[in-house]
């Protein structure tokens, strides 16, 4: 029972006027970065990180978790409308959401995909409800060895389980560790790599990192990408009831979603970009007719969105139980809430069960937000997908510019986020996907950290790693991972087939 | 383009294999210290090391083929020439020149903006800019200044 006190005891905190309005301000940004292709959650996010500076801890992760779910809901609308993805997680809705477009059954469509949004969140929610204090007693038994040994399998993880070369992931880890080991040595207090910078001393600055690496890069990337299209039909209230049938048809298919999205957010590296394609695979694979799929089958829309939007709030769950971000959004996540001071991990729940519970509460509210502003005010995100990108994208540099500066007031930090931007975008070019250079940019300063906690406590044996039966285990399933991810990619490479178009995850 | 190699792996891998050389190089200004007791410098040199590893068996495994570079060199200049004049302007003249000028250069990224349309954007951006960030929110800039 006391799990169901805190969870009142939450809702009551996510209930208040200004986390109220916090919380619809994140899920209306959400919607409108998830509609609009070329701008995903990640880069907003990024670019809201200073504004939580002047808000308490709670009400800002409370926003910025609204940006990312609310996302997923925008996301599957320019699936249907455009056959173009809002985001990473929403491509696999077009290959039947835009068929039934065309068919003039958008809104059916739509209302469909909302409703499996709602049900895969809910269903996400309560995942991490019942899961995160076991997770926490768990996690107390955890030492600095079996803390480092977790980060490493997130790492691993998280740079591996990609498509394409498994080695530029891992690089890209590298490269973010290495980043973010510039500034003071906490236990020294030697200042590292600073190349004589004395702004450089507090280390570089997230945001400008995330914004370039994401905001600024992928501008360049989708300038000339994003083209507007003149959406097919209008869409009316009247037009969105599905027929008797349709909805039969969908409960099975959102309830599986659900269960592979709720599974896979949780897991380190994977996310709603391969929950979502995972779970169009597993319903055309289980389907009686496997041949109406990629023609307007509703079990293709349901399931996927079902899928992503469970596998964003499960994403939390290692975040806020382990302190241990899957990827990079929730990596972002974590910083926000580390620069108020708060480290999120075991100690969050107990320590500062307002936040922890207010966010589950925040997350049920800002649910059904989303439905709301996705049935009836559906009208708006369709006329805002005829604002030509042209417009668009200066805004966000200007935004990016100016939300970079006011981190600090300094011009330093526009510099970093220019050779950032320069850096990701070439990179970018070359097939290195920036989303592991973010998670190892938080995590690579941990991971030091306890490395040299577990080296003195062990007296500087490094055996320690194996002989604890927690760390021993992860560092296999560690190795395993990473044999596996090479393995497959060289057969894979040896046969000439590209890996499926599981496309960039971590966002 | 026939080459051996896939020439974004052999520059992607290159540029790994300095950027952790010179970590690791620059990680022995510091104190490395033993296993026991870690100096702030034996982990960098530990992860500098392992990237120039990854970065020569990007290089050494690299196969001819996969798709061609398309770098996209007229959004890639306008964009940060836009982020340069915005860092450029906005002290010594204040966020409404730092934006209009910005706007303007990003702008050009897209083949398909017009002069005139771009001025009417720039005009609204900066004015909007200020008032949002400048009164709304009162972050400590100026909206406009001659450079004195």
């Amino acid at each position: 029972m006391d799990t169901l006190t805190n969870v009142f005891d939450g809702l009551a905190v996510a209930l208040s006027w200004h986390n109220l309005a916090y919380c619809f301000f994140g899920v209306f940004v959400g919607t409108i970065v998830g509609v609009l292709p070329g701008i995903g959650a990640l880069a907003t996010i990024s670019l809201l990180l200073p504004i939580t500076f002047y808000m308490d801890p709670g009400s800002a992760i409370i926003m910025l978790a609204g940006v990312y779910y609310g996302a997923e809901y925008g996301g599957s609308t320019s699936s249907i409308l455009l056959n173009l993805p809002g985001g990473p997680a929403s491509a696999v809705t077009c290959l039947d959401g835009y068929p039934m477009s065309r068919q003039g059954r958008a809104g059916v469509a739509l209302f469909s995909t909302t409703i499996a949004s709602f049900i895969g969140g809910t269903l996400g929610i309560i995942a991490m409800i019942v899961l995160s204090p076991s997770i926490v007693a768990l996690a107390i038994a955890f030492g600095p060895e079996d803390y480092f040994a977790v980060m490493l399998l997130g790492l691993i993880a998280a740079s591996t389980i990609t498509r394409g070369n498994p080695l530029k992931g891992l690089g890209m880890v590298c490269l973010g560790v290495l980043l973010g080991g510039v500034g003071v040595d906490i236990n020294s207090g030697v200042q590292r790599f600073d190349l004589g910078f004395l702004q450089l001393a507090e280390g570089i600055s997230i945001v400008a990192i995330a914004m370039g690496f994401f905001g600024v890069s992928e501008i360049i990337a989708s300038v000339m990408d994003v083209r507007g299209q003149p959406v097919v039909q209008k869409v009316t209230l009247a037009s969105m009831r599905p027929t008797r049938d349709e909805t039969m048809r969908s409960i099975a298919p959102t309830l599986r979603g659900s269960g592979l999205g709720g599974l896979f957010g949780a897991l380190p590296g994977t996310g709603p970009t391969i929950a979502s394609f995972l779970s169009y695979a597993l319903e055309k694979r289980v389907a009686r007719d496997p041949g109406k799929f990629g023609k307007g089958a509703i079990e293709g829309i349901t399931a996927p969105e079902a899928a992503n939007n469970a596998a964003v709030q499960t994403a939390f769950i290692p975040t806020l139980t382990l302190g241990i971000p899957g990827s990079a959004t929730m990596a972002i996540m974590m910083g926000a809430l580390m620069i108020h001071g708060i480290e999120p991990g075991p100690g969050l729940m107990r320590d500062h069960p307002d936040i922890f519970w207010g966010l589950v509460g925040s997350f049920w509210v800002g649910n059904i937000m989303l439905v709301i502003l996705n049935i009836p005010m559906i009208g708006l995100w369709v006329r805002l997908l005829q604002i030509p990108y042209t417009i668009l994208y200066p805004c966000i540099v200007c935004l990016i510019c100016i939300g970079v500066y006011s981190v600090n007031n300094s011009v330093f930090d526009i510099g970093v986020v220019l050779i950032a931007g320069i850096v990701g975008y070439v990179l970018r070019v070359f097939d290195f996907e920036p989303a592991p250079l973010i998670i190892g940019f938080i995590l690579g300063p941990m991971m030091e950290e306890n490395l040299r906690r577990a080296m003195v406590l062990s007296r500087g044996d490094p055996l320690v790693l194996v002989q604890s039966p927690i760390s021993a285990t992860v560092l296999a399933v560690t190795v395993g991972l990473l044999g596996w991810a090479l393995l497959s990619w060289a057969r894979n490479r040896q046969s000439g087939e590209t890996v499926a178009a599981i496309g960039g995850e971590h966002v | 383009m026939s080459s051996r190699y896939n020439i974004g792996d052999i520059l992607g891998g290159g540029f790994l294999i300095v950027v952790g050389l010179w970590f690791a190089v620059a990680a022995y200004k510091y104190n490395i210290g033993t296993l026991l007791n870690m100096g702030p410098g034996y982990f960098p040199r530990m992860v500098g090391v392992v990237t120039i590893l990854i970065g020569l068996a990007i290089v050494l495994t690299s196969r001819r083929g996969g798709a061609e570079l398309a770098m996209s060199w007229r959004a890639f200049g306008a964009i940060a020439a836009s982020i340069v004049v915005f860092g450029v302007l906005l002290v010594p003249f204040g966020l409404i020149p730092a934006t209009f000028a910005a706007t303007c250069a990003a702008a050009y990224a897209d083949p398909a903006s017009r002069p005139v349309g771009t001025l009417i954007l720039a005009a609204i951006l900066s004015v909007a800019m200020s008032v949002i960030f400048i009164y709304a929110l009162s972050l400590p800039l100026v909206a406009i200044r001659g450079p004195f």
